[in-house]
């Protein structure tokens, strides 16, 4: 049994290893099988530059067809799990048909990558980036490793942030005028804002503020949507009266935001909206949803 | 006879129909955003033509419209509008299958319907294409922009736009010249020298042969260029030699101590330059070849690897 087992092992370890490994920046990244591993953090336009080691196991040699290293970006989306859409693909190719007795490295470089989409993991589509070594074989079929990465791309602060201002209301039962201070926000922002009631005519008992992320996939007839409660912030518990202003202060640092993702690829977005929800007596939800952009500025 | 006319008109009616039927049903343009202020090469093309076509380097923007024109009257159905930035090695040996080195994708439009004109803007940004546009004797390497109409029953609509890649490189800091003995002992012996071992496309090649011992009738002495492209590996490889220049140094027999000048000038000739181990694939390298013919026409020739490199014009 052990040597049927030993048989459909693969005759080698491939490690790949960066060549700023050890100083560039790590990050948690979730893998199918629910494990969180640390993986290097890159950026769009930086070199990938690194190493690929191939050692056979004592005793063997692997006969091959060639060694190639793929630098991959690729899109899930998860009701068509398993079949990946490459928005990128860049090849090297490593070695020429041969036979491997010994542990062999090889150099690899990817100047300047164009890597435009960050990395996501979200509830009906993925966005990763592989590095992807195959060793092609004839028979024994291909011995393919991979390394996955992350990607972050930071924004500037923007030019133009207006505030949100908005007067809503049931006529002649209740109006407010609420207002944010911005409708842009970094990741590690502060949304600061008021609510005015200008008329109250029905006895509310509470009021909350929501983060809600809108995942949007596909298009047309098989658009998808899923949305998610991120953050619920209680504004006030107990009934207003007409004149009262409540203040608002909502950290963004403690939730797990991502950027706004408009349109990547023609596959999906990702939407941010502030939803300002106002409970009555009988227990009916009044609100309003307010989009918001969301960016990652450069951490100084 | 009216009858016949008839039916022949008739018929030539449901060809043309037959033809329309097989045309696709929209024009597809691809323009460059600096398009008119870029600088434009000559392609030649498979099928012999050429073309102008724009030139890039790496790490370059490529920017532009893709514009889609429904021929009149007509709508067109889709699953969607994508284009590709194609890098692809094509060995001829295995001509039509090629081998993708690079493959960006801009989505451009969701499934739907076009029914008049549509302009789509598209953006690569600081592309790296490693390797520069080569057409070979037995490979050729090509850079090209894809655009696809996907279509369900039918068949897709595809356009491609070719455009060049040339790489520039600085003058070597080392450029050590090639010096050398060579001969049949006791026969002839010659010294020759070329004042460097790397040279530009529009560089000039100076050196001497200097004769050191003459005790063969030669009659004439020339210089050749010439290009070694190597495709496949292993077993497999293919070799090709070609001769892109034959200079003649000298008519008539050289006595001993006698020194013949070289200065041979390389922009009248169409090299590329030197390709080392392009991503497993090919390479092409360049050797000067010195050859010396005696009056029984034997050839003895020494052959030395150059480097050509492209310089970036001023």
């Amino acid at each position: 049994m052990n040597f049927l087992i030993g048989a459909f092992k693969p005759a080698c370890n491939i490690s790949i290893t960066f060549s700023d490994g050890k100083s560039r920046k790590q990050v948690p990244l979730k893998k199918e099988n629910g494990q969180t591993v640390m993986v290097p953090l890159f950026q769009s336009q930086e070199n990938i530059a690194g190493k690929i080691s191939i050692e056979p196991f004592q005793g063997k040699k692997i006969e091959h067809n060639g060694v190639k290293v793929e630098l991959l970006g690729q899109i899930e989306m998860y009701f068509d799990r398993g079949n990946f859409y490459d928005f990128t693909s860049l090849v090297r190719e490593l070695d020429v048909p041969g036979d491997i007795y010994e542990r062999k490295t090889y150099p690899f470089e990817f100047s300047t990558v164009e890597m435009p989409y960050e990395t996501y993991n979200g509830v009906n589509v993925r966005l990763r980036y592989v590095l992807k070594v195959t060793v092609s074989r004839n028979y024994g079929g291909s011995i393919v490793e991979y390394q996955d990465f992350m990607v972050r791309n930071y924004s500037p602060a923007p030019s133009i942030n207006n505030s949100i201002k908005m007067e809503v209301g049931i006529e002649d039962c209740l109006h407010i005028e609420f207002e944010y201070n911005k409708s842009k926000y970094h990741l590690k922002d502060v949304i600061i804002g008021k609510i005015y009631f200008l008329l109250v005519r029905i006895k509310i008992k509470n009021m909350d503020l929501e983060i809600r992320r809108r995942e949007s996939t596909g298009s047309g007839a098989n658009t998808h949507v899923e949305t998610e409660t991120l953050a619920k912030f209680e504004l006030m518990d107990g009934a207003p009266v007409r004149g009262e202003s409540i203040p608002i202060r909502l950290f963004l640092s403690p939730y797990e935001l991502t950027p706004t993702h408009r349109n990547i690829n023609n596959k999906f977005s990702v939407k941010y909206y502030l939803n300002l929800v106002l409970v009555d007596e009988e227990d009916r939800r009044y609100f309003k949803q307010q989009e918001i952009t969301i960016y990652r500025l450069q951490d100084s």
